[in-house]
């Protein structure tokens, strides 16, 4: 029990989840193989940008560039992916990891603030995606939606998708590198007087997180078969809310993997709620607002999120 | 043998080290003894790396090094405990204690079990008696000290440094550390060893080294040294025991009464301070002191009832207790005290800014001005003017800023919370000076402090808290420093 | 010698402006003349009033994503109450600016009473403001602006625009406010240290819901002045500017820790970057390399400022 618990860290996003999946099923009155691979493979981009903005967020950072990023890779994917398989895979990879590396030489070398940097990052980024792919086209084909999604009505490979990444984020985190970006998180200088390398430390949770964009924007290209400059946009700010969602503070230092990605998959199951409860989509902004607020304004929130510090 | 060879170093326009030279042989313990701003911490920052010299040298062993981070100096064995807390308050203990070389499984990942029996076998090993998954936050600042000092020692260190490490620390949890420093000592580690307090310096350390503006006076046994002689060396000139003004008379006016004051951190406290009554209070390190300050301030939240100059005071809260006459200087300076940011002047005026008032809530520039150039003067703040960045004066300065801020609000209670910890002797005497001044003048003061003696030089009656509660009250012929220390470990009834 | 360093960010801004002007001049001769520098400025008045908000929260260690769908709001609020009629403008405009004022009032309380990180609560409020805003309108706004209103938006005495007067005279009280006023004194206090702001009796909840409340307002005045400016509004119209704005205050010397900084360089920084977009539009450059330029050229100027301003919070 206590094992569950700290793998779960605490089940509160996963009730909530839970909850709304529950409130899906009934709605829709079936929720087989079909809908179980649709709700993985939606919510598996969101996922990934997520846990990237987790990452940055625990050394008290932010990034907004995540989601131009995944454009640029999605962009550079859907470009070459047809002509060379291993072009399309690697560049992608590469942009994300510069694109990060940059960041987090920025922010560390010259001690800018994280925001303000990566708002002009951002632009920079959606500025170079809409160079390389001036409209949405390219293309990727079919057969990688097969190999990275599974079949239309097989779950197994989005899942497992699902899991590993999770799982790899949370083993991230429970190495030194972990140890130490929640160090840093908790108290930059303090951290830096105990040894810590925080210069190091800090950039490679931008590079990461940079990779893990990249890796978001061409799931999305696999899911589409095909670039579009903008692709990444929507994520720009939903990152930040599927994080918040997940219990973590912005102050840094706290937080678990798991929960994260139990905001990312609550931010996505809302809108297919939505849609089978019959409301308009006009309403989902307004939802996902109050569901961020009432997380971070409840008391049982609030000490939720605090709790997240006991693993 | 560590060795730091003519180590200069300058900020800006001040030289805060000049060609230092200074020596430690293993199985000592080397004492830095100077006034506030006479270069001891950047000496010993240096030493540990977080500070690099303008020019010298240091070596380890006969061994050059050239530590550039606390990392690099910690490779080479040398450890900093530094005045400032360096532990993570949202980690636990154990993290906290393995923060660079947890133990790890076979992927990479941390093993917690290993961690926390490693943990737990340290605290043990030094008498310290916290479990090791408690958050480090939640523990009081004693032992949040203590364990600094223990995640020090647990990395086996060659040479120790110890910066004002006992700031923080209470009477038994000094003997505490001086035990693991003598062990240490005896084991062949270098200790550098920086305090106020000449009893401690006398009591740790072998031998001590006097610095004044940047310069080494002279390095001398501390057994041959008599305190008048090391004052002398820190000072510059002669000085014997801090002297105490004349404290003059309390009246029969009653300024202030708390009753039944209970919260977190206060048990059923009262209290009564009469008008020009120094009213001291003392005991170990977090027994409530400054708690109880506050919640008199209305910033710390209590229940029970609190009455000035007759009147009581409803939903206290930092605001309303200012009008009623009330004047808080906090033990935090550069946390709760001063903004940082901001001028000499804009501190000094920051709690009456209302009475700067013009038309359309413009601040009265002339009448401001006229107040700081003022009261520079009068408590002979040693600044370019009013315009200067606070952050450029010395700590001295600044704390003289922050009391004659409070003094401008001619408040009718001052309460002070260890407003002379880590001040210089100097601005010592000129504090004590203006606060007997104003106590002369009717205004009723509560002085918690720290150091026992100066209690017994400025109050006129003590209490003496521990756990929360009032332990003793020692009037008259009974404020000796030998009976608050008592009644500080042991409570009332001895 | 404060004199100095205060004006030197709002000084670096004007050169670097000046240049950009310089620019603009080579690319399409005849830019820099009087008619289009006012033209310039009153298009960059919109973007400076929202910043004008901005800089009072960034004071006060906060930030405001929800300006975007305030301006959008308080837009479609205003073109459907006026529908285009002088007669409705006075209460449209006074309902449409109620919104950005409960919008302020509570993203200030929930800041200071509930103790949510500013971006969490500015950001849900946007998204509470967007869905809010589509429900109200089904997605297609109505009504119009009145003639009294595009007058004033896009009107001038004398071939000075009224927004620029407008703009020059609500910058120059907030310059002065900031700077010489007793609020102005606890802004930069709460936003500095909280805790030695409360110590020192100021009533911090107050400061920071009102400068919430301010930047709300502001949102809403911009948002009915742009939608009185194009004619009408439109769904999104306020996302242009809330990026910017941060930008143009940071770029302004303001601290995003609060406590620094003024609207001064806010101004020449709005200025500045309104002038970086019409050059490169001017320029003919495409919609992508504009974007990357203008990341490029922020960095850029982050980067010389920090160079300038060094050493300055060494302690």
């Amino acid at each position: 029990m206590s094992a569950l618990r700290r793998i779960l860290g605490n089940n509160w996003p996963v009730s909530v989840f839970l909850l709304l999946l529950l409130t899906l099923i009934v709605l829709k009155g079936r929720f087989n193989g079909f809908d179980m691979r649709a709700l993985s493979v939606n919510s598996l981009p969101l996922v990934l940008i997520a846990l990237a903005q987790f990452l940055i967020i625990l050394t008290r950072g932010i990034d907004l560039s995540l989601g131009p990023i995944a454009s640029v890779a999605a962009s550079l994917m859907a470009l070459h992916i047809s002509d060379n398989a291993m072009l399309g895979i690697a560049l992608p990879l590469f942009a994300g990891l510069g694109a990060g590396l940059f960041n987090g030489a920025l922010i560390v070398g010259l001690r800018l603030p994280p925001i303000i940097v990566t708002l002009a990052t951002m632009s920079i980024w959606q500025g170079v995606a809409l160079v390389l792919l001036p409209d949405p086209g390219g293309s990727v084909p079919a057969g990688y939606q097969a190999i990275f999604m599974g079949s239309f009505s097989s779950p197994v490979i989005g899942l497992v998708t699902l899991v590993v990444w999770t799982a790899l984020v949370t083993w991230l985190l429970s190495s030194r590198f972990g140890l130490s970006l929640r160090a840093i998180g908790s108290d930059e200088l303090a951290a830096q007087m105990s040894g810590i390398r925080v210069r190091r430390t800090k950039i490679t949770a931008y590079a990461v997180g940079g990779m893990l964009a990249a890796v978001s924007g061409m799931y999305l290209a696999v899911a589409m078969t095909s670039g579009s400059p903008v692709v990444g946009d929507g994520y720009i700010l939903s990152s930040i809310a599927a994080v918040v969602i997940g219990g973590v503070p912005l102050v840094g230092g706290r937080g678990a993997p798991i929960a994260v990605v139990m905001g990312a998959l609550i931010l996505t199951i809302t809108a297919s709620l939505l849609y089978f409860a019959h409301v308009t989509s006009f309403y989902q902004s307004l939802i996902n607002g109050l569901i961020l607020l009432v997380v971070v304004g409840s008391p049982g929130g609030r000490d939720y999120a605090a709790g997240l510090v006991r693993r | 043998m560590l060795r730091l060879a003519d180590i200069d170093k300058t900020y800006g326009a001040t030289r805060a080290l000049r060609a230092v030279t200074v020596e430690a042989e293993p199985g000592t313990v080397l004492g830095l003894a100077g006034e506030n701003g006479a270069g001891k911490s950047t000496l010993i920052k240096v030493a540990g790396g977080a500070i690099a010299a303008d020019r010298g040298t240091i070596s380890l062993d006969g061994l050059s090094i050239q530590p550039r981070t606390t990392h690099e100096a910690q490779a080479h064995g040398i450890v900093s405990v530094f005045q400032e807390l360096t532990l993570l308050r949202d980690l636990s203990v154990e993290q906290n204690l393995f923060l660079v070389d947890a133990p790890l499984k076979r992927w990479g990942s941390i093993d917690r079990r290993a961690m926390r029996q490693q943990a737990a076998a340290i605290l043990a090993r030094h008498d310290l008696t916290i479990a090791a998954d408690t958050r480090v936050g939640d523990l009081p600042l004693g032992q949040q000290q203590m364990l600094e000092i223990v995640r020090a020692v647990a990395r086996k260190p060659r040479v120790l440094l110890l910066d004002e490490a006992t700031s923080a620390l209470g009477t038994t949890e000094v003997a505490w550390l001086q035990r693991l420093v003598q062990s240490l000592r005896d084991d062949g580690t270098m200790v550098l060893f920086i305090s106020h307090r000449w009893d401690e310096i006398v009591s740790f350390c072998n031998r001590v080294a006097v610095l004044r503006n940047g310069e080494l006076v002279g390095v001398a046994d501390t057994a041959a040294l008599s305190e008048a002689e090391a004052v002398r060396m820190m000072t510059g000139h002669a000085v014997s025991e801090a002297e105490f003004p004349n404290k003059g008379a309390a009246s029969d006016g009653v300024a202030l009464t708390a009753t039944s004051l209970r919260s977190r951190s206060l048990d059923n406290v009262g209290l009564e301070l009469k008008r020009g009554e120094i009213l001291g209070l003392g005991g170990l390190v977090g027994q409530g002191q400054g708690h109880l300050l506050e919640a008199l301030f209305g910033a710390h939240r209590v229940a029970g009832e609190i009455a000035v100059n007759g009147a009581p005071l409803i939903q206290p809260m930092p605001r309303r207790a200012m009008q009623a006459g009330l004047a808080y200087v906090p033990q935090e300076r550069k946390t709760q005290g001063l903004l940082l940011l901001k001028s000499v002047g804009q501190n000094l005026t920051l709690a009456t800014l209302d009475r700067l008032r013009t038309l359309l809530g413009l601040v009265d520039a002339g009448a401001e001005r006229a107040t700081v150039e003022a009261a520079i003067i009068r408590e002979q703040i040693k600044t370019r003017g009013g315009a200067e960045p606070i952050r450029n004066l010395s700590g001295g300065n600044q704390q003289k800023v922050l009391l004659e801020r409070w003094l401008l609000t001619k408040p009718s209670i001052l309460l002070l919370n260890d407003v002379t910890r880590g001040v210089d002797i100097g601005t010592k005497r000129h504090i004590y000076e203006v606060i007997a001044a104003i106590a002369r003048e009717g205004v009723g003061v509560i002085w918690y402090s720290t150091d026992a003696r100066e209690l017994v030089g400025v109050a006129h009656r003590v209490l003496v808290m521990l756990g929360g509660r009032v332990a003793a009250e020692l009037r008259g012929d009974e404020v000796t420093a030998d009976r608050i220390v008592a009644a500080a470990v042991m409570g009332a009834g001895q | 010698m404060n004199a100095v360093r205060t004006a030197a960010v709002p000084l670096f801004l004007l050169a670097l402006t000046l240049g950009m002007l310089a620019l603009g001049q080579v690319l399409a001769p005849g830019l820099a003349n009087s008619g289009n520098l006012l033209q310039l400025l009153k298009i960059a008045s919109f973007l400076g009033l929202v910043a004008l908000g901005q800089t009072l929260v960034m004071l006060v260690g906060g930030i405001d994503l929800s300006v975007a769908w305030v301006v959008t709001g308080s837009a479609v609020v205003f073109t459907a109450l006026c529908a285009g009629l002088d007669a409705n403008t006075a209460q449209a405009a006074a309902a449409a600016i109620a919104v950005g004022l409960v919008v302020g009032l509570v993203n200030g309380f929930g800041v200071v009473k509930l103790r949510i990180s500013p971006i969490v609560m500015t950001l849900a409020m946007n998204n509470i403001m967007l869905g809010a805003t589509l429900v109200y309108t089904g997605g297609t706004p109505s009504g119009g602006v009145s003639p009294a209103l595009r007058a004033l938006a896009t009107g001038g005495v004398g071939g000075m625009p009224f927004m620029v007067i407008v703009w020059l005279l609500v910058g120059t009280l907030a310059i002065v406010a900031i700077r010489y006023s007793r609020w102005g004194r606890r802004l930069l206090a709460v936003g500095e240290n909280a805790t030695v702001s409360y110590l020192n009796g100021i009533a911090n909840d107050r400061v920071v819901i009102g400068a919430y409340v301010i930047c709300g307002t502001m949102a809403s005045i911009t948002g009915i002045l742009f939608a009185a400016f194009s004619g009408s509004s439109f769904l999104g119209m306020g996302d242009q500017f809330v990026l910017p704005a941060i930008a143009a205050v940071v770029l302004g010397g303001t601290s995003m820790f609060g406590g620094r900084g003024g609207y001064g360089g806010t101004f020449a920084a709005v200025i500045f970057t309104t002038m970086l977009s019409t050059v490169l539009v001017i320029g003919n450059i495409s919609a992508g390399v504009r974007s990357i330029i203008f990341g490029a050229a922020i960095l850029a100027a982050l980067i010389a400022q920090r160079l300038l301003t060094r050493g300055e919070d060494r302690d």
